[in-house]
């Protein structure tokens, strides 16, 4: 039995969990699904050169062409295919059901950790990364950017967000509209605890926008396989509304109206062309980081 | 069921009942992120839940009902067999727990008979065990079936003897004072070293109780050889040496004396004894310092008591002193008073002379007795300052005066005060007391004046005139006592100072005052003994270990005590601390035995009842709706056991459930 490598002992959420310090755990799960990979991925970011454009002021100057500057006299940024994509933009669900957590990650900090992640995979390819949080309303936008230094910066207002109110998915998408203007990849990382026809709402207008829209739906396993056998008051975390719930529905009906509703969820999904994904707070990250990319691999 | 309203407390069953609903019904909510995908319950799936606290609620209900019954005193009634009902007798076991069982094997003796007895019971029978010592004559168990023979034995293995000695025929009339209706015939088993001491002067005392047949346990041994201190006595004139006095019983045994005082060892002195068994041994050329000494003398011998080879006593050297109040010491009359009180060669006595202003620098408890010449020239204060003296144990003698008839009254006693005239003698001289033992001599004295006081109901009056008035009179205060001359050692009213009789009156008069403290100093075990306390002060005892006793009255009271062990007693009071010895009966160191043809009459002396005497066979109390032809056993200290074993149970099984509920 071969010995896993140090950084594959700490890709498990809980071990992720001790880390403070974000960036490490971004790095962290990416090189370790790296290595899994032994190959270079794509990420779903396309590598094909695509076109020269004039470079502008604010343009990164590492993608100059400087064979073309030295010949030409001009300044020209390299293009590449599926570029109109890689604008990443992390959308992270910080409503007060993102909070709950059976054993040692909630959920939240299992979004934080696949928000920090993706954000990481776009740094090592240039890329812009932004960050939208939202949970009533949109709470905070940090604009896209491939800056020298934004990545840390992203970490710290990725690791800085916590729980707030209810849900309103609509109202929030609704309002993320005029900070997605151009076209890229919108990666919404939540529990999906919304009417499939309002996430419909929200996620449709982007997608007609353009947007290449990925639905990670966050669950404990708590929640896709309660262990309550007895019957149980809850107390809904968004709401404080209370609800006896029998052992009976608790052991049998529950799990099937958890699938009918992602099933609801991945029908939305298809019908807004946007992509679902389900993720476990007890998945290792590196897992679900490679689930996405074969998910990606399959959608190009 | 002895107490069946107890049985109300089963009521509070509802109560682990009720709370087993309200903790199925309130639980804790669990925090969910959305009740969307949950659907409300209105029927609540408790029936596991109840399954699962089933056993925690039984236990509960279980507790309770067993504290209940406990409390209600719920008892097991057995038949006894009507063949064994009909032979069932009493069995009283009288077990002496006197100072002598301790001699040799006698109490090992006396336990062991005192078992076999309690086996020999059946089941039928009822048993009985008192113990007699002294003046405890108590019932240590019973009665009590024979089936339940077990709480007897054990109550005859956790007894011992004591320090006291045992008159049998106290003991035989208190028996006979606690013989109640009894329905069964009574055997009446005396279990005793028989000493020839304890036997009561007249020899109907040991006559048992009516109807109970008698049977005698003598418990002997070889061990009578014993010998025992009888008295510590100081002696000679001056006080100053020491006299051991012992006895030696059933031969002569070879040992040492050995003298403490104050803790610290005076000597020892081999002891030779005499031809009629008695011993003495003296500790001269004693320096003893002023003030109160404690003695032990202990004799190192090799007997069969040890108790008795220890004498505890108590004993004052000092010259005692006596305040002489006056207006001028310089005067006829002090002077007589102060020559006449000092003549006396024992106790020597030494005369502080004051005038009334001076009081104050004086502590009066360091006076032995206070003489007031003329108490008129008392003022209230100091009158009051005396009186409470005179409460708390000390002894005032008062002559009255001029200034006493100035302020018409005595102002120690309250009597009225007034003079008179006409010459007259002494009338009548009360002779059975101390100081009046030459009653014709006072005939001789003349009274050329006299002063007329009324005395209180309760005063003695000691010397009367020819016509009645009171001369002399003696009060009690509280502790203390008061004698009242009505009338001046002047020569101007009474040649008394110059009479024959006077020096020798004083002298009497300052013995009787200081010498005769209203408190002894001695006690023996289980007797009485007056502390000096007054009723009604503070004052605390204190036994030889140091712990603290209640006085005869209680633990308030501090006037009286009985002491239980051999030692020094402390007595603590408000003014001064004193110590009281306490001692064996030396009655009990004499191990003789009764004489066998006197046991014999003793057991002859069977007094056949009416009732119990036609009843030989048990006939009357089979006959009888006897409640004895059954025994109860009380089960409250088993459900006292069990609610015990119950609450751990509990305790267990809580933390076991409450802990799986948490993890859910």
């Amino acid at each position: 039995m071969s010995t896993p490598s140090p950084i594959a002992r700490l890709l498990p959420p809980s071990t992720l969990a001790g880390l403070a310090n974000l960036e490490l755990v971004a790095r962290a799960a990416v090189e370790g699904f790296l290595i899994g990979l032994h190959r270079s991925p794509r990420f779903g970011f396309s590598q094909e050169f695509k076109e020269y454009r004039a470079y502008v002021e604010g343009d990164d100057p590492r993608f100059v062409d400087w064979n073309v500057y030295a010949r030409t006299d001009r300044a020209y940024i390299k293009r590449y295919e599926g570029e109109t994509n890689t604008r990443l933009m992390v959308v992270l669900d910080a409503s007060a059901s993102m909070g709950y957590g059976s054993h040692a990650v909630s959920k939240l900090q299992y979004a934080k950790f696949l928000a920090a992640a993706l954000a990481y995979l776009a740094s090592r390819q240039h890329d812009p990364a932004g960050l939208l949080v939202f949970d009533t309303q949109l709470r905070q936008y940090r604009p896209p950017t491939a800056r020298a230094g934004s990545l840390l910066g992203l970490l710290h207002a990725i690791d800085a967000v916590t729980v707030g109110g209810p849900t309103d998915i609509e109202k929030s998408f609704h309002g993320m509209r005029e900070h997605l203007s151009r076209r890229g990849l919108v990666a919404v990382i939540s529990d999906l605890y919304c009417d499939p026809d309002a996430l419909l709402r929200a996620v449709q207008p982007l997608a007609v926008h353009g947007h290449d829209i990925m639905l990670l739906q966050v669950l404990d396993p708590q929640e896709v396989n309660p262990q309550w056998r007895d019957a149980t008051l809850f107390q809904d975390m968004e709401t404080q509304e209370r609800a006896n719930v029998s052992g009976e529905f608790l052991r049998e009906r529950y799990r099937q109206r958890l699938d009918a509703h992602i099933a609801d969820l991945r029908r939305t999904a298809a019908n807004a062309g946007a992509q679902y994904m389900q993720v476990s707070t007890d998945e290792p990250l590196d897992h679900a980081l490679r689930r996405y990319l074969l998910f990606r691999e399959g959608r190009h | 069921m002895l107490t069946p309203w107890f049985l109300v407390g089963l009521l509070a069953i509802g109560l682990p009942w009720w709370l087993h609903r309200l903790a199925r019904s309130e639980t804790t909510p669990q925090a969910f992120p959305s009740l969307m995908l949950l659907e409300r319950s209105d029927l609540r799936d408790t029936r596991k839940r109840q399954l699962r606290y089933l056993a925690l609620l039984a236990l509960r209900i279980a507790l309770l009902i067993a504290i209940v019954l406990a409390f209600a005193q719920l008892q097991w009634v057995t038949k006894i067999p009507a063949a064994l009902a009909s032979q069932a007798r009493m069995h009283v076991i009288v077990l002496d727990t006197s100072l002598s069982m301790r001699a040799g094997t006698r109490w090992q003796q006396a336990k062991e008979k005192a078992t076999q007895l309690i086996d020999a019971a059946r089941a039928g029978d009822q048993l009985l065990l008192i113990s007699a010592s002294g003046r405890k004559v108590q019932v240590l168990a019973g009665p009590v079936a024979g089936i339940e023979r077990a709480r007897v034995r054990s109550a005859v293995a956790t007894l011992a003897p004591g320090p006291e000695r045992l008159d049998l025929g106290l003991a035989m009339a208190s028996i006979k004072t606690w013989q109640t209706q009894q329905q069964l015939p009574m055997e009446l088993h005396v279990i005793s070293d028989m000493q020839a001491s304890g036997s009561p002067l007249q020899f109907a005392d040991l006559e048992p109780p009516a109807g109970a047949k008698l049977l005698l346990h003598a418990v002997q041994d070889d061990s009578t050889a014993n010998a025992a201190i009888t008295s510590v006595e100081l002696s000679g004139g001056e006080r100053r040496s020491l006299t051991v006095s012992m006895h030696g019983y059933g031969g002569p045994v070879a040992g040492i004396i050995a003298m403490t005082v104050d803790d610290r060892e005076l000597g020892k002195q081999a002891v030779q004894w005499q031809s009629d068994g008695t011993a003495s041994a003296t500790f001269a050329d004693l320096k003893l310092a002023p003030g109160s000494h404690r003695l032990h003398a202990q004799l190192q011998v090799n007997d069969a008591l040890n108790d008795d080879n220890h004498y505890y006593a108590v004993v004052e050297h000092t010259d005692p002193r006596v305040l002489l109040i006056a207006r001028n010491p310089q005067a006829d009359e002090v002077a007589y008073l102060a020559a006449a009180i000092e003549s006396l060669a024992a106790p020597r006595l030494v005369v502080t002379r004051v005038m009334p202003d001076q009081l104050s620098a004086h502590t009066l408890a360091e006076y032995a007795a206070v003489v007031v010449a003329d108490s008129g020239v008392l003022s209230e204060a100091m009158a009051e300052r005396l009186s409470k003296q005179a409460a708390s144990g000390s002894a005032l003698f008062v002559t009255l005066g001029p200034q006493a008839v100035r302020v018409g009254a005595d102002p120690i006693t309250g009597m009225k005060v007034r003079e008179l005239g006409g010459a007259m003698r002494i009338g009548a001289v009360d002779d059975s007391h101390p100081i009046l033992r030459e009653p014709e001599a006072w005939r001789g004295v003349r009274f050329f004046k006299r002063m007329h006081v009324t005395p209180a109901e309760g005063d003695r009056s000691l010397l009367r005139f020819e016509d009645g008035a009171p001369l002399l009179i003696e009060r009690s205060f509280e502790a203390g006592r008061v004698l009242l001359m009505a009338a001046p050692l002047d020569r101007e009213w009474n040649d008394l100072a110059v009479h024959p009789l006077f020096v020798r009156f004083i002298a009497e008069t300052a013995r009787y005052l200081t010498g005769d403290d209203a408190a002894a100093a001695s006690a023996q075990i289980d007797g009485t003994v007056a502390t000096g306390v007054p009723a009604g002060a503070a004052g605390q005892i204190f036994d030889p270990q140091g712990k603290r006793v209640s006085g005869l009255a209680g633990r308030e009271d501090a006037t009286h005590l009985s002491p239980q062990q051999t030692g020094f007693y402390e007595v603590r009071s408000a003014n001064h601390s004193r110590f009281i010895a306490a001692n064996v009966d030396t009655r009990e160191s004499d191990l003789t035995p009764l004489a066998p043809d006197l046991v014999q009459k003793w057991q002859a002396l069977e007094k056949p009842s009416v009732a119990v005497a036609a009843n030989a066979t048990g006939a009357q109390y089979r006959d009888s709706p006897n409640p004895r032809d059954r025994f109860t056993q009380d089960l409250g200290p088993l459900l006292l056991i069990l609610a015990v074993l119950l609450a751990l149970t509990e305790l267990l099984v809580a933390n076991y459930r409450l802990q799986v509920v948490r993890d859910a």
